[in-house]
């Protein structure tokens, strides 16, 4: 079957970076209302073959997810805090999932955040391939999270 | 044609007709695949007269690729663990391990018996990653090459063979 991707109106979606979700152990772990620097990227691996080109190999994945919120230590809501949840997916390779522009959201409805202005949605799905890391930085008057994935996967997947 | 096809058996084949239905055997696209180099043993020396000889006693032939991870991580889905090893992958292991080894270069062509140069296993894997490995595999001829597939093979590419 022949594909064109030619025609503009009604093809170009806003589909921003609207939360990151975890699951490790049936806990499920999601921060929205993130931060807009939050991004992610897929860079293919090359290598060079014996024809003179490349051959492709696999997508590095980068994740970053930045998260305004500093309840780093409270307990009261969940029994354990957000630093302790944190330590616990640092440590073990558990699936991660991006939720992209408008999709049906599975967060409580105070917790979904905005649904800014975007027209489609997108689940990105990554299946215990990334290994994640996060990092705490002072802005201007308070902390700020930074959640780190990364990781080699075989291909895209969005659904 | 640039693929490869690899077999490997625990008894000598009884013919080296190439079978596309030989159930221990697999193709294989590298990207590294270098073209098969003549290697050969000489006897040389020099008579009391002071002129030089050299008498060449076989010529095999030395085939050098690389396969790389593209064709061995063909079973890492989004859905599997890549605790799974993909088939391609457990046949380089069970070709290495095997007693007799042959390579149809390119594939579809009558099968060649060869023996792998050096003892260890030339595996690298890519920025380091288990699930993207390289197996670099040198084989050479097992028996001494007669002269027309030494010309049709030796030092050309595969795609032209």
């Amino acid at each position: 079957m022949n594909m064109y991707f030619g025609k503009i109106e009604g093809n170009v979606h806003v589909i921003p970076f609207m939360a990151l979700y975890m699951f490790y152990n049936s806990d499920f772990t999601a921060f929205s209302n993130i931060e807009a620097e939050s991004s992610y990227r897929y860079s293919p691996i090359t290598r060079p073959n014996s024809k003179g080109g490349q051959r492709f190999i696999g997508y590095r994945v980068e994740i970053k997810t930045y998260v305004p919120h500093t309840a780093y230590i409270d307990e009261t809501a969940y029994g354990e805090s957000m630093l302790e949840r944190l330590n616990t997916l640092v440590q073990n390779r558990h699936d991660v999932q991006l939720l992209l522009g408008k999709r049906v959201n599975t967060l409580p409805a105070e917790h979904r955040g905005d649904s800014s202005n975007a027209t489609e949605g997108l689940w990105v799905e990554f299946h215990r391939l990334l290994r994640m890391t996060y990092e705490i930085e002072s802005v201007p008057f308070k902390p700020r999270l930074i959640i780190t994935h990364s990781g080699i996967v075989p291909k895209i997947n969005m659904s | 044609m640039s693929t490869i096809i690899l077999r490997y058996s625990d008894t000598p084949l009884t013919s080296l007709t190439f079978s596309g239905t030989a159930t221990e055997q697999y193709e294989f696209d590298p990207a590294i695949n270098l073209p098969p180099v003549p290697v050969q043993e000489l006897v040389q020396g020099k008579l009391l007269s002071g002129r030089r000889y050299s008498h060449i006693l076989y010529t095999h032939l030395l085939f050098d690729f690389t396969i790389s991870a593209d064709e061995l991580s063909d079973v890492i889905d989004i859905t599997d663990t890549p605790d799974v090893m993909p088939a391609s992958k457990a046949f380089i292991r069970d070709f290495i391990l095997a007693k007799y080894k042959y390579i149809s270069y390119p594939a579809g062509s009558n099968y060649i018996e060869v023996i792998k140069e050096g003892n260890g296993i030339e595996v690298t894997y890519i920025e380091d990653y288990i699930y993207l490995p390289e197996f670099r595999l040198q084989l050479i001829t097992a028996s001494p090459v007669d002269p027309t597939t030494l010309t049709n093979l030796a030092l050309k590419p595969i795609s032209m063979v």
